[in-house]
């Protein structure tokens, strides 16, 4: 998933015309220009990560001198494993009602869903369930007007707000499915003292599967760290845990059961990585950036199980010799494969001194007492 | 019997010259599967390995007479691909490709709907009844015919869940994999409602995992059915909020956790496993008829 930070989304908000606080982004403290802002204004990280305020990464300031110390102290602070590098300044509005409104993916129901609540402001988890309106959409017909107009209507607005939320969700509606978005959430929608319905804040996700139809996007950081990024980069994918043992499987659910098991077994898991999409393209240079990332984080073990019906395990443990084997093997690794050319690519992996077994158990036992020595000694 | 594919599965390759496609077309061929017809656009008018190909799903559906269609096109083509299928009138879709966007995963769902037609996927590794038809990328070798139903978000921990029960020579009826994605056209519902029907399976055996509410459904639906179901759920020890792999395995608010729905499908009666390892000695407890389970 491509999760836009907040600036970027009103970016596109401003694009389809959804009213947004006029601001400025700022990543560097020395030069920053407020000569256009009427203060107060609002300094605010821009990670992409929820929970900012909380975090303390959003401040008021009701001048110059106390924008410049809000912004020394939300740059470079690390909210939700992300660093800031920037924020956003934006001038601070009457308040007069804040509104929830979003648009994402009911997965279970298989359809878009609009959400609508007259008590924005806070987590959708926080809002009173009675004070949430919900309207499936179908995804043949699209968001029809009437749909839109009796969600609005229990929002219980005066009638210039009113239509200014009818527009709002429509033009979100549009936005959520020109950019095969996940998401599109504004919260709140701010209806300010001269009723001006206005986006203060923007939630954007895109589906990075349908990327290819979306260039813009491409470049938006996918990973919470380096070594996620790189592992996107590579076309694998990859979730930094805690410290322990490396896991990289052959698909996701092997990856959740291997690490599932270790933790049950009393291992600890540093990272998992799911070669994903590198298993149907299997050349052995690409297998070893994999594995040579994995060894970036430095985990106490590597585990690699991989189980393959028809991709061949040879490739794969030319792949990996080449990666561990070029230098000192530091980090104890043990490899468990099985499938078809089991018995080539075990010649190869033992010739380079891998521990290697068939067994699903045995490599998890086996790679939690390698973890563990590594630990003691 | 056995359940969406049998011996009466005729399939046609929708994306067969491709390499994915031509691998799957080889080895159905070489292990009994009838495969009737390919279609790439561009390309009608060619055979491979002795298989007729098409320019359009309709060509296909006029010379042949296949009855399912298996999707390896690339993402991109996916949806064009499917409805093409669906208009044309296929009522079995098995789409494997992975990486389709959501957005166009809903509306070919909606619309295999409208045409009353099964759409497994996107991203399955496909159905198999063993003996009778292999729509899926697990390998013949280490299946058998028998009376285990499985229904599978993973294909992985799919292998691994066979494998077991081999050793155990414990075969099955059909292996259902509904794919990875968030947004599937067939749930663990509607399979278990096939299995419950099917006079060949005995019992089920679910692998779920953490993220969305497919599980805790499946769970008021094992309530109601008199054959036992033993399921696991992956990503127990998953951190919450980040992806791994699977776009579906996210962990979100809280109902979708592993320890939630494991609660759920146990007190719905099914015999739920802590962890992989443990599902074949389940299995065969419930084979020599030494299960607590229904």
């Amino acid at each position: 998933m491509v999760r836009l930070c907040e600036y970027h989304g009103k970016q596109v908000m401003t694009r389809y015309q959804i009213p947004v606080p006029k601001g400025t982004l700022v990543s560097d403290v020395e030069s920053i220009d407020l000569a256009d802002l009427n203060f107060p204004v609002v300094v605010k990280a821009q990670v992409p990560v929820g929970g900012r305020g909380k975090a303390g990464g959003i401040k008021i300031a009701a001048n110059r001198n106390e924008a410049i110390d809000a912004l020394k102290k939300v740059i470079g602070m690390e909210i939700g494993g992300f660093k800031t590098e920037k924020a956003l300044i934006e001038e601070k509005l009457d308040t007069a009602r804040e509104l929830y409104l979003s648009l994402s993916i009911d997965r279970d129901a298989g359809t878009p869903l609009l959400i609508a609540s007259g008590s924005g402001g806070m987590d959708i988890e926080e809002i009173d369930p009675h004070q949430i309106f919900r309207r499936p959409i179908d995804p043949l017909l699209g968001l029809q007007p009437f749909e839109t107009r009796n969600t609005v209507a229990k929002l219980s607005l005066q009638s210039e707000l009113r239509s200014q939320a009818i527009d709002m969700i429509s033009k979100m509606y549009r936005m959520f499915i020109e950019l095969d978005a996940f998401l599109v959430e504004i919260n709140p929608a701010t209806a300010t003292k001269d009723n001006k319905l206005v986006a203060a804040d923007a939630r954007v996700v895109i589906d990075d599967n349908a990327l290819f139809r979306h260039e813009e996007f491409r470049d938006v950081p996918r990973g919470s760290n380096e070594f996620e990024q790189r592992t996107v980069e590579l076309g694998a994918s990859a979730a930094q845990i805690e410290e322990g043992i490396g896991v990289i499987t052959s698909g996701a659910g092997l990856g959740m059961a291997t690490i599932d098991t270790l933790k049950l077994s009393g291992g600890s898991v540093a990272a998992i990585m799911d070669l994903g999409g590198v298993v149907f393209d299997p050349e052995p240079s690409r297998i070893a950036k994999c594995v040579s990332l994995m060894r970036m984080i430095n985990p106490k073990a590597i585990f690699i199980n991989f189980y393959f019906q028809f991709a061949r395990c040879d490739t794969f443990a030319k792949g990996i010799a080449e990666a561990l084997g070029e230098s000192a093997r530091t980090i104890p690794t043990i490899v468990r494969l099985k499938g078809n050319k089991a018995d080539e690519a075990r010649a190869i992996l033992e010739q380079a001194n891998f521990t290697v077994t068939d067994s699903f158990a045995e490599g998890c036992r086996k790679a939690i007492g390698l973890s563990h020595d590594r630990e003691q000694g | 019997m056995a359940i969406l594919v049998d011996e009466k599965t005729k399939v046609l390759i929708q994306g067969i010259t491709g390499n994915v496609g031509r691998g799957f077309a080889e080895r159905m061929k070489a292990g009994g599967t009838k495969v009737v017809a390919g279609v790439t656009p561009g390309k009608g008018g060619q055979r491979l390995f002795d298989i007729p190909i098409f320019d359009s799903v309709e060509d296909a559906l006029s010379a042949t007479d296949a009855n399912t269609s298996f999707l390896v096109v690339p993402a991109p083509f996916v949806r064009d691909a499917a409805i093409e299928a669906l208009s044309a009138g296929v009522k079995k879709l098995i789409i494997y490709t992975e990486g389709v966007p959501v957005h166009d995963a809903i509306r070919m769902i909606s619309y295999a709907k409208i045409r009353n037609a099964t759409l497994v996927g996107p991203n399955s590794a496909g159905v198999v009844s063993p003996g009778k038809a292999n729509v899926s990328d697990l390998s013949d070798r280490i299946l058998s015919e028998g009376s285990v139903g499985i229904a599978s978000k993973s294909g992985t921990i799919t292998y691994e869940v066979i494998d077991g029960l081999s050793e155990l020579r414990l075969g099955q009826s059909t292996v259902v994999c509904l794919g990875g994605d968030p947004v599937l056209g067939t749930t663990y519902v509607d399979a278990l409602k096939l299995f419950e029907a099917d006079q060949q399976t005995r019992f089920v055996v679910l692998i779920g995992e953490i993220g969305g509410m497919a599980e805790v459904n499946a769970a008021d639906c094992i309530n109601k059915m008199s054959k036992p179901v033993i399921a696991y759920i992956a990503g127990q020890a998953a951190p919450p909020g980040k992806r791994i792999g699977h776009a579906g395995a996210i962990i979100t608010r809280g109902k979708d956790t592993a320890a939630a729905k494991m609660k759920a499908l146990e007190n719905a009666g099914a015999i739920v496993a802590k962890q992989l390892m443990d599902v074949p000695g389940l299995a065969r407890k419930i084979a020599e008829g030494r299960s607590g389970g229904k």
